[in-house]
């Protein structure tokens, strides 16, 4: 294992794949101030740069980008109360009213520390739950698989607060969306309409980028105005050691939920800021100054939110069932260079998984060291006119999705995604659960398939092992916990009123 | 609920029954023993999404019509122009096909052109170096270094794009 993660290590400071890195968290932090493209959409937008890398660079700048997605976000939340994705929108609360009191640079210090406390923290959990996790993994067979990805979908799908039925509509409509081209079992065609294309099924990363990155581009083009900029000069002021040792309990909360958060399959950044939000504001002494521009209200989403990271790759390295969407676009990103996620991976590609820790251990150290000299240079990043990002973002999306087999074909299926992604934003279904949804639609039906098969379409088959009975009990309460949590609060709120 | 969620969640329906009743002519051999068969799976998704999705449409339908609050005039923001949205899928689709007849060479700059004249961007500089100078940079990512091959083009497309790879 020691092995392993020294070769790691020696393989990360290799010059591509330290590039990779450097790319990678340059990029993400980019792509976090820029709103509306979101790690997941900078992922699957960079999937085609990192073609012409082999796989342990590509993984190196995607999982960097991921890391550095998640800082840059908060920037423009804290500087122009602009999340650059969901996960920083609780850090807009307190980090904008810090930076209208003229501390932004504090601001911008705690959140940079707190995501390099936070992701290094989850690097650490990965590095030793992940090995375990795996070897317990390969046990697995396919009723615990089917188990598996079965939780992994009803958490998704109760998630969608206040449009858990609309969540769920988008996760079944992304299962059945996998399901077109030839039958895993029987080798039959299904849904391809004599379409010689379609016959090999849809591939993850073109329909990726049109769900995510054309999707994203069509409803930027909408408006012609660009973020105003209010601040062109702003330093950094990391945390000191006094101020973290004085906020050391609410670092190892955050720390801590974030990464449990990010574990559980489907979740990820924004649940684990809220929660972290929620939860400092409600164990604080001054709950109050909550929302007023206190430094705990920057610290516990942005710890929360890097935390997550490292945990949403938990599940995506030792499982192949994702984390969080934008690990489900690593997870194809994974499989177009040609790297199987799930329990051999540790065997067969360990040096590969240790060298993914310390890229991420790395890109959370060079992402605060970024933040701290070209702060300035990356704002500036603000003032490119959006008109003229449009097109470089279109065109990496319709290069990336004909480089995966090298046709036009799978431009017009990412297209039509595209089409199918602006229309399900625009009328709230959230599309989060239908990424997921294709990815684990496939892992479900084989494995379901199998586990029937071997017992001769015994369906207790899930419910008499004690693993898949545990995930079969814990996905049917997620599925149902939305409708119980909301009986529940009606009938205390009614209990009140009378 | 507006009109147009209703009319959308009412295609999403209909989308699924067709594909359902796709599904119902695929015929499964006899002799494939214990499988469930490759519709079985597909057949729960649509089912799933149609119910679902008339669980939605009756229950906002069965909810008051709830007066949308007419947009505060406001002059910082902009009302956000669907047709933009329209042309640019638009110009996709005919950049896509374009490719493949005149080559990726020819066929990026006057992609890139055209979304920025949808953009209304209208430096003339800029509107003529900007297409030149993306394509320049696109080539070298992803010909020379990804050595993707993009498509060349028909007739004498194909010959100019043979110049350069």
């Amino acid at each position: 294992m020691l092995e392993n993660l020294f070769l790691g290590l020696a393989n990360v400071i290799h010059p591509l794949n330290f590039l990779g890195v450097c790319l990678g968290v340059v990029c993400g932090i980019i792509i976090g101030i820029l709103p509306g493209i979101g790690s997941a959409g900078g992922v699957a937008i960079m999937i085609p740069i990192t073609y012409w890398m082999g796989p342990t660079a590509a993984l190196c700048t995607l999982a960097s980008l991921y890391c550095g997605a998640m800082t840059g976000c908060a920037i423009s939340a804290i500087l122009f109360r602009i999340p650059g994705e969901p996960a920083s929108a609780m850090t807009v609360l307190d980090g904008y009213e810090m930076a209208k009191k003229g501390f932004a640079g504090k601001a911008l210090g705690v959140s940079i520390s707190g995501s390099v406390i936070g992701g290094l923290f989850s690097v650490i959990v990965l590095f030793l739950v992940a090995p375990p996790l795996a070897s317990v993994a390969l046990s697995f067979g396919p009723p615990e698989y089917f188990a598996l990805a079965c939780f992994g979908l009803s958490i998704i799908s109760s998630l969608g607060i206040g449009n858990q039925i609309k969540g769920i509509i988008s996760a079944l409509l992304g299962v059945w969306f996998v399901t077109v081209g030839i039958d895993p079992v029987l080798g039959l065609p299904r849904f391809t309409f004599g379409i010689d294309h379609i016959q090999k099924g849809i591939d993850y990363v073109p329909a990726l980028i049109g769900i995510y990155g054309i999707s994203e581009v069509l409803k930027n083009t909408e408006t012609l105005s660009d973020v105003s900029i209010m601040y062109r000069k702003v330093k950094t002021e990391l945390a000191t050691l006094k101020e973290i040792l004085e906020q050391k309990w609410l670092y190892l909360y955050a720390c801590i939920l974030g990464t449990i958060i990010g574990i559980l399959p489907g979740t990820g950044g924004t649940t684990a800021s809220v929660m972290a939000y929620g939860d400092a504001q409600r164990f604080s002494k001054h709950p109050e100054k909550f929302g007023t521009g206190i430094i705990e209200g920057v610290l516990a989403p942005e710890t929360a939110n890097n935390a997550a990271t490292g945990g949403a790759m938990v599940p995506t390295l030792t499982l192949g069932i994702p984390g969080s969407s934008t690990t489900a676009v690593i997870l194809a990103a994974m499989i177009t260079h040609g790297v199987r996620p799930g329990p051999d991976l540790f065997t067969k590609q360990a040096v590969m998984v240790n060298t993914i820790y310390w890229a991420m251990a790395f890109a959370n150290i060079l992402m605060a060291i970024a933040s701290l000299i070209a702060i300035r240079l990356v704002i500036k990043c603000l003032h490119i006119p959006r008109k003229l990002i449009n097109p470089i973002i279109l065109l990496l999306c319709i290069l990336g999705a004909y480089g995966i087999n090298n046709s036009l074909d799978d431009v017009y299926m990412a297209l039509i995604l595209g089409i199918v992604g602006y229309l399900f934003e625009f009328y709230n279904f959230p599309l989060t659960p239908m990424v997921l949804g294709m990815i684990l639609g496939p892992i479900a039906e084989i494995n379901l398939s199998k586990a029937l098969m071997l017992t001769g379409n015994n369906f207790f088959v899930f419910f008499t092992r004690p693993i898949s009975a545990a995930l079969m009990v814990a996905a049917i309460l997620s599925l149902f916990y939305p409708y119980i949590r909301d009986r529940y609060l009606r009938r205390n709120l009614r209990k009140r009123v009378a | 609920m507006q009109k147009g969620e209703k009319i959308f969640i009412l295609a999403i329906i209909l989308f699924a029954g067709l594909m359902y009743w796709e599904a119902t002519k695929v015929v499964t051999p006899i002799g494939a023993g214990y499988t469930m068969g490759p519709t079985i799976w597909p057949k729960l998704m649509l089912a799933g999404t149609i119910f679902l999705s008339i669980v939605l449409l009756v229950k906002n339908w069965r909810k008051k019509a709830e007066q949308e609050p007419l947009p505060k005039e406001d002059e910082e923001f902009e009302k956000p122009s669907r047709i933009r949205a329209l042309w640019a899928l638009v110009i996709c689709f005919i950049y896509t096909l374009a490719t493949f007849y005149v080559g990726f060479l020819i066929a990026t700059p006057l992609f890139v052109a055209a979304i920025l004249y949808i953009s209304e961007y209208r430096k003339i500089r800029n509107f003529f170096l900007y297409p030149i100078s993306v394509t320049i940079v696109f080539y070298i990512v992803f010909i020379w270094l990804s050595a993707i091959p993009m498509p060349r083009g028909h007739w004498i497309f194909r010959n100019f794009s043979l110049l350069f790879y």
